[in-house]
């Protein structure tokens, strides 16, 4: 069996519709109108031990409620979930000795204690062995530099102390499995890339399996061999993530500011997709002509004032899976 | 009177300092904090209940044990065994009957999402009943006091034992009973508190 199972898992939300003040709280009790929220609409997928899976798709999609029923936090509606044999919501106790989470969004450490009393508290919690804590915090020293604010009090550490804090702490315990959502957000280019540099040793060294939601392509790329795509609770696509690279991640657009507004304007190997004004944007497949190639023929016709290239975003590569379809290599794990 | 006054308050002294924390449940849910309690492999009760001592009630839990010393010593109260055992079971039980309320009111916000409104209207009116004999009361409060909400147990009851006071409408040994009350009362908390806990949404974003 793999080491986490998911099968038609769905989540809904009744949200109540907000009532204000006392009287409102009071008769909310009494009768409240819902609306039926479905942020996990019919999901199934499987993974094996070791694996790094990356749980990707646009804000809203329904990353986190799925983690949240993967660590036990939400009752499904629908489906079933096991972890490591356990089903989460049932056991959370058991379940939670097996995992490891971090939510980027949130801090699990103790918000006005120093950052050591943290892992203090945790290494009782969990009933971390001495030997153990001292062998996994000098790895994490080492690794994530934890020696410059181990004696912060976790409130005035930076978001990207607070997130190398938050990981080693959820790795204290040596879970088997480590659930990260959205690890990277809001970090800048030299945290993120200490972020993955340590996900990515965990992952070998200790044979940890990880699920890592993020809105970021570039998590992926660097961290994934396997993609799990989802869009309104929906799977969209789970498999190889070179595959989607090749399809649909060289396409990229070029946005030029011309000096004259020319309407009949048109370059070879790039395809207009709007214009607004003197500007254009231009889509091409970075595997047969390069942003620079394009420049060149352009400036030959043109004057060029200003230019961009912008890189595919999620939200443009699920769009043109839904437009396409993905028949090529397609594999459904499961 | 006085007496039942400092009884009130050191039990509401000690019970704050463990449970304060309950009536803001809707805010650790809101803001996401409550999540944690559930990833940890420990009883997300207890877990709950631990994180927090109400530092800043430290200082009210003096000023309660004073003025109960201050009061007992006007009344020149003698103080044998078997009374202290009473006092300490009675302060348990007004520890629990009090925490209880606290408790339950805070589970309100798993079904609304508040709770910290809850607490103002019904943990204010419940405390201020214990500051009078219970005797002043209609006959329909003094019940609930005694059966449904059990606040009489805190200090009313326990202050007639001490004091050799009658109570109308109850048996005179009544405040034996508080401790008992107290942790069933709490046990009935600690239940419904669980109840709330399997129906929980966590929050979005
Ligand atoms: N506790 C909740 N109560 C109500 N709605 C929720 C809750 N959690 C998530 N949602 C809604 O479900 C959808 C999916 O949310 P989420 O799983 O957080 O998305 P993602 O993590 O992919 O950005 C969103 O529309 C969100 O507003
Ligand atoms: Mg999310």
């Amino acid at each position: 069996m793999s080491i986490i199972e998911v099968n038609n898992l769905q989540k809904e939300f009744m949200i109540a519709k907000r009532e204000t003040g006392l009287v409102g709280a009071l008769k909310s009790l009494v009768k409240r109108e819902f609306i039926k929220k479905e942020a996990v609409k019919d999901i199934s997928f499987s993974i094996e031990k070791g694996e790094m899976v990356g749980y990707i798709g646009p804000n809203g999609a329904g990353k986190s409620t799925t983690i949240k029923m993967l660590t036990g936090i939400l009752v499904p509606s629908a489906g079933q979930v096991t972890v490591n044999g356990i089903v989460p919501y049932e056991n959370r106790q058991e379940n939670a000795k097996n995992i490891g989470v971090v939510f980027g969004q949130r801090t699990q450490l103790w918000w006005d204690l120093p950052t050591i009393e943290s892992f203090e508290l945790l290494k009782a919690i969990y009933r971390v062995t001495d030997q153990r804590y001292k062998e996994n915090m000098s790895i994490f020293q080492e690794i994530l530099g934890l020696d410059e604010f181990i004696n912060t009090p976790v409130r005035q550490l930076s978001l990207g102390q607070r997130m190398r804090a938050d990981i080693a702490a959820s790795l204290l315990h040596d879970p088997p499995i480590l659930f990260l959502d959205e690890p990277t957000i809001g970090l800048d280019v030299v945290a993120k890339e200490k972020m993955r540099t340590f996900i990515q040793e965990i992952n070998k060294e200790k044979q940890v399996t990880v699920i890592l939601t993020t809105h970021d392509m570039e998590d992926i790329e660097k961290l994934c061999q396997r993609m799990v795509l989802i869009d309104h609770g929906q799977k969209v696509y789970d498999g190889d993530i070179l595959a989607v690279k090749e399809r649909f991640g060289k396409m990229r657009t070029l946005v030029v500011d011309l000096e004259d507004a020319d309407k009949s304007f048109a370059v070879k190997n790039g395809e207009l997709c709007k214009q607004e004004g003197n500007r254009y944007w231009l889509r091409f497949n970075g595997n047969e002509v390069s942003a620079s190639d394009l420049i060149t023929q352009i400036s030959q016709t043109h004057n060029i004032k200003d230019l961009t290239v912008e890189e595919p975003e999620i939200e443009s590569i699920i769009s043109r899976i839904y437009q396409e379809g993905f028949n090529e290599k397609q594999t459904v794990q499961g | 009177m006085l007496f039942l006054f400092a009884l009130s308050i050191l039990s509401w002294g000690f019970c704050i300092i463990l449970f304060f924390h309950f009536r803001s449940l809707d805010t650790y849910i809101l803001n996401g904090t409550f999540d944690r309690f559930l990833v940890r492999p420990l009883n997300p009760f207890f877990h709950f209940m631990a994180m927090k001592f109400d530092i800043a009630s430290f200082g009210q839990f003096l000023f309660s044990i004073i003025v109960f010393a201050i009061v007992s010593f006007q009344l020149q109260l003698e103080w044998t065994i078997g009374k202290i055992l009473f006092l300490l079971g009675a302060i348990v039980g007004g520890v629990l009957i009090q925490g209880g309320l606290l408790v339950i009111i805070s589970a309100f916000a798993f079904w609304t999402t508040k709770s910290e409104q809850f607490y103002w209207v019904a943990m204010f009116p419940a405390r201020n009943l214990t500051y009078y004999p219970l005797a002043i009361y209609p006959k329909f409060i003094q019940w609930i006091t005694a059966f449904v909400i059990p606040f009489g147990f805190v200090n009313y009851f326990p202050t007639t034992v001490i004091l050799n006071k009658e109570t109308p409408y109850f048996p005179d040994y009544m405040g034996y009973f508080s401790p008992l009350v107290g942790v069933l009362f709490f046990g009935l908390a600690y239940f419904i508190w669980m109840l709330g806990l399997s129906r929980y949404k966590s929050t979005g974003s």
